[in-house]
């Protein structure tokens, strides 16, 4: 996928999450705030595709942490979108809402 | 830096740890340390199930994570990643583990490295590529003549019997009891059956045409495990002195002239006049011997010359597991059982069994293996220039390699890494050698047309694909494997400590001395060769064949019995014919021949002398009998050495009266007046004399080929004795083809039913008599000369690569007061000591393996010493030249320059 296709909705989820996270977003922190938030059960495995594929497009960054200061803790490598990711983001969104514009009072959805 | 999980006993962790199995298994899809972040969630993850859930929930739910096609594809984006950011740094992505991965990933890897040097790896190509064409090309001819069955049922089981022993050229003759005492007597043999090839005239179908026929002693089909497509095949009993009127039709002659209609049996056909009726259709495709496609039986006159009479070919098959070697045995049995019981006739006489496989080759077989195993030398050539020029290239990327150890990479994965780069180029290689075969197969087909049988079968097919396969997987470990097994040694021994310093290790050196020698000795193999091949050339050229070759049109023309039943019709139509050739434009002279040279048809038997007791059996004089016009001679511009020519006056009124050549002078008469005597020759055309006055001595000829030594001959004048065959020969004064149209015409106007056959000038028969050697000198030549441009290119990189090795020394001996004199042979001798060596074990290999062209050779030795002496003078030259122009370079260089460069 180049960088500046359209997000999916996965990827525009783990963003999304990536951002409200701040500082802890990390792997499996933004699993289980999707499962808390968006009632999405991923996979770990899902999670950290999703992240890599995003960091290798330049839509997310990533550095890791310190050690946590317990006995065997670890360090944890944790996401923060791009300036290029904020911008798929919002380009992704503003798809989205032109689309639902395009169809609003429509009979079908009011049926729904 | 690889974290395991959590040990048991700290803050957060629990006391199970995930399946052994499992985890190897992560580890494997998830290779270093981004791979480490889901290892160790699942691990965390697992802690809490196996703690809230009994025994096997926890492991069941990690096997499921482990397998799940997310995890396999997280592996596969993480190795995509190239660089990663740890903290601030970037470094190198992950490299992956499994073995197919590594294949990709080193597939990748080399593909881009060669891209970035175009220029090394379009050399590399092309290299090899030359090398690998030559050798398809030339494998497949191999394979299509050679190697590929002839297109018959068990065409292994199909042999031919001669007179032996011939063991190059095509099958002799046999005499037609020899042959039924064959059958009859060799238990491995189920049939021998006699034909002989011959040419007939088809009329009342359209335009007179001449026919391929097989005059045969009975059907030829079931000895090729064959049957009729209609009616049947001819009967044993239908040869003989009262042969049956019938004839089986080949399958393209039945669907051409019958519309394969299936009411052709009980129709007739006309050859030379006589009627034939239709009983069989061959199958289709069968057209044994020389596309005929009417086979009739043969006429036996049980009170002609029987086992003196060689005029019977055999096609026979083995029994069922009898082989070549043991028919020959019982052949030779009853060769000696008959030699005693016929000593008159069969006094040393020998049969030769072959299979019909060999007889088809015959002598191109020694050729083509002769050419395969130049080709073979090329290419290893190629190899060997490949091999210098990737050492060069890992010794340059030693510092890679170097770094490449340090940071983990074992020994075999360097090798695999710097044999994948040589797997690619040999592919590359292969692929463009393969586009030149298939060129090179067209230009092939027309260069051996004539030289090699069977040409026009071949193709580049299944096995020539994997002949050229396996030609990569070789080329790849011969110029691929030692450069990479050094590179890998060295990179881990000494490529940290001595990166980036031009200083070339003596193992380097070594190996490099070793392939310079290699492709020296095997260039000057070839040249050899290719020398041998061209002083053979040139010695043919240099023959006298005793005729003239040249402005001579010349065209065969058969008169049907049936129209032309006497000697008297046969002369006046040849006599008339001559005379309205001769008044044409340009014409100088006319005349014709029945045996003409390099051509088709001679008659042979013994000689005898009036008045002189009979040789005894095994002691006679064979000569060749011809039946010529009366300006034969002089068409053709034989001397008259003695005596006087023939005349248009010596016909059936007058004495029998011959010409002799001087070989026949020498061998019957030795250093006696021969003019006046009488001969007589045991074969003649059905019209003559028993006795021929001898009038005249003429020149010898090369009439069978250039190659071989006249032989005994007798022409009689064709108004005395003659056969409806003839081959007319047209001197005249423009390029002899321009006659063609008019003769066709003159030809025409006197008889319109007989065709013309086999126009061509003399040239193009000489041309065709030395077909054979000039492919082979081609061949060999072009292969020579691609071996020495590969080996002087192979010296100068060698040698430009010494040189810039050593710039150093030279610039710091130059700063000391050395001559430039002393820099250039100082850096000439390396180049050059190993190429010396190469001539040298060249010269010794050349001289062992003379032997192998001995057969193909004419008028020159295999340890021809003026080849010897040329062969190494044109190498050194080649490589001095090689050498020299890096070496000058060397002696320019600035001192200063270079020490301030230290």
């Amino acid at each position: 996928m180049a960088p500046h296709d359209g997000l999916t909705e996965l990827e525009q989820l783990v963003m999304l999450s990536a951002i409200r996270l701040g500082d802890d977003a990390y792997a499996a922190e933004v699993r289980r705030d999707l499962g808390r938030a968006a009632d999405r059960k991923v996979s770990a495995a899902t999670v950290h595709v999703t992240l890599v594929r995003l960091e290798r497009n330049g839509l997310l960054d990533s550095w890791e942490t310190n050690p946590e200061p317990v006995r065997g803790g670890r360090s944890r490598r944790c996401f923060r979108p791009t300036r290029e990711g904020v911008e798929a983001l919002r380009r992704s969104r503003a798809v989205m809402d032109r689309m639902w514009d395009r169809v609003r009072g429509h009979p079908r959805l009011r049926e729904a | 830096m690889r974290r395991e999980p959590p040990e048991p006993g700290g803050a957060r962790t629990p006391d199970r740890r995930p399946p052994r199995l499992a985890l190897r298994l992560l580890r494997r899809l998830l290779p270093g340390h981004r791979g480490d972040e889901l290892v160790v969630d699942l691990a965390e993850e697992y802690a809490g199930r196996a703690a809230r859930s009994p025994w096997p929930v926890a492991d069941v739910w990690y096997w499921i994570q482990v397998l799940r096609p997310s995890t396999t594809r997280l592996g596969r984006e993480l190795s995509e990643v190239r660089t990663m950011r740890v903290g601030r740094h970037r470094v190198p992505g992950v490299a992956p583990k499994g073995l197919f991965d590594v294949l990709r990933y080193e597939a990748r890897l080399a593909f881009r490295s060669l891209r970035q040097r175009p220029g090394f790896s379009t050399l590399v190509v092309l290299t090899l590529g030359l090398g690998i064409g030559a050798n398809t090309g030339i494998f497949t001819v191999v394979s299509g003549v050679l190697l590929e069955p002839l297109a018959y049922p068990d065409p292994d089981g199909l042999v031919v019997v001669g007179l032996g022993p011939d063991l190059e050229g095509p099958a002799t003759s046999m005499s037609l009891p020899d042959i039924v005492d064959l059958e009859e007597g060799a238990s491995s043999l189920t049939t021998l059956v006699g034909y002989s090839g011959s040419t007939a005239t088809l009329t009342g179908m359209g335009d007179p045409t001449l026919l391929p026929v097989g005059r045969v002693e009975r059907g030829l089909l079931s000895t090729f495990h064959l049957a009729p497509v209609l009616g049947r095949d001819i009967a044993p009993g239908e040869s003989g002195a009262a042969a049956a009127a019938v004839a089986v039709i080949g399958y393209e002659f039945w669907r051409d002239h019958f519309r394969s209609s299936p009411d052709v049996l009980g129709e007739t056909i006309v050859l030379n006049g006589a009627s034939y009726e239709i009983v069989g259709v061959a199958p289709h495709g069968f057209d044994f011997p020389d596309h005929t496609q009417v086979w009739y039986p043969r006429q036996i006159d049980p009170d002609t010359c029987a086992r003196s009479c060689h005029t019977w070919y055999t096609i026979g098959r083995l029994a069922a597991g009898a082989t070549v070697p043991g028919t020959q045995v019982e052949a030779d049995a009853i060769a000696t059982r008959l030699s005693q019981a016929f000593p008159e006739t069969n006094l040393d006489k020998t049969f030769e069994v072959r299979t019909l496989q060999d007889v088809v080759v015959g002598r191109a077989r020694r050729g083509l293996w002769l050419l395969l195993g130049a080709g073979l030398a090329v290419l290893l050539i190629a190899c060997a220039n490949v091999a210098n020029l990737v050492l060069a290239r890992a010794e340059a990327r030693r510092g890679e390699a170097a770094v490449r150890a340090a940071l983990g990479a074992t020994r075999g994965r360097l090798i695999a890494s710097m044999l994948s780069e040589s797997t690619l180029l040999a592919v590359l290689g292969g692929a463009f050698g393969l586009a030149l075969a298939l060129g090179g197969v067209v230009v092939l087909r027309r260069l051996s047309a004539g030289a090699v049988p069977r040409i026009e079968m071949v193709t580049i097919d299944t096995r020539v694909l994997l002949f050229t396969l396996g030609l990569v997987c070789g080329v790849t470990f011969l110029f691929g494997l030692s450069p990479a097994l050094r590179a890998s040694r060295m990179a881990l021994a000494t490529g940290m400590r001595r990166s980036g310093r031009g200083v070339t290790s003596g193992g380097g050196r070594g190996l490099r001395r070793i392939l310079t020698m290699t492709e020296t000795a095997l260039a000057i193999v070839l040249l050899f060769g290719a020398g041998l091949m061209l002083r053979t050339f040139a010695e043919m050229h240099a023959v006298d064949p005793g005729f003239e070759t040249r402005r001579i049109l010349r065209f065969d023309l058969y008169l049907p019995e049936a129209s032309y039943p006497d000697l008297e019709s046969i002369r006046s139509f040849f006599r008339t014919l001559e005379g309205r050739i001769a008044a044409q434009p340009g014409v100088e002279a006319v005349g014709s021949i029945y045996g003409a040279p390099l051509g088709e048809g001679r008659s042979s038997g013994h000689v005898f002398v009036d008045g002189r007791p009979e040789p005894p059996p095994g002691q006679e004089i064979g000569a060749v009998l011809s039946s010529v016009g009366p300006g034969y001679v002089r068409t053709m511009r034989i001397p008259v050495i003695r005596g006087r020519d023939l005349t248009p006056a010596d016909d059936r009124s007058g004495t029998p009266v011959s010409l002799v050549n001087q070989a026949f002078a020498h061998a019957v008469f030795g250093d006696a007046d021969p003019i006046g005597e009488r001969v007589r020759v045991t074969v003649n055309f059905g019209f003559g004399s028993p006795y021929w006055e001898i009038v005249g001595v003429v020149g010898d000829v090369r009439a069978s080929s250039l190659t071989e030594e006249p032989v005994p001959e007798i022409y009689v004048p064709q108004g005395q004795d003659g056969p409806g065959f003839m081959t007319v020969n047209i001197r005249s004064s423009r390029p002899a083809r321009g006659l063609i149209g008019v003769v066709r015409s003159e030809v025409r106007r006197l008889d319109a039913t007989v065709p013309l056959r086999n126009v061509e000038t003399v040239t193009d028969a000489v041309r065709r008599d030395t077909a054979s050697t000039r492919f082979l000198l081609a061949m060999l030549g072009a292969f020579a000369g691609l071996a020495l441009v590969l080996a002087a290119v192979g010296l100068y990189g060698v040698m430009a690569y010494l040189v810039s090795q050593r710039v150093q020394e030279v610039g710091v001996r130059v700063a000391l007061g050395a001559r430039p004199g002393a820099i250039l042979s100082l850096l000439m001798r390396g180049g050059l000591g190993p190429a010396a060596a190469g001539v040298g074990i060249g010269l010794l290999l050349s001289l062992a393996g003379g032997q192998l062209v001995e057969g193909l050779l004419y008028g020159v030795e295999a340890r021809d010493p003026v080849t010897l002496g040329a062969v190494p003078l044109v190498l050194l030259v080649v490589a001095v030249l090689a050498v020299l122009v890096p070496a000058l370079r060397a002696t320019r260089v600035d001192p200063a320059s270079v020490l301030r460069a230290e």
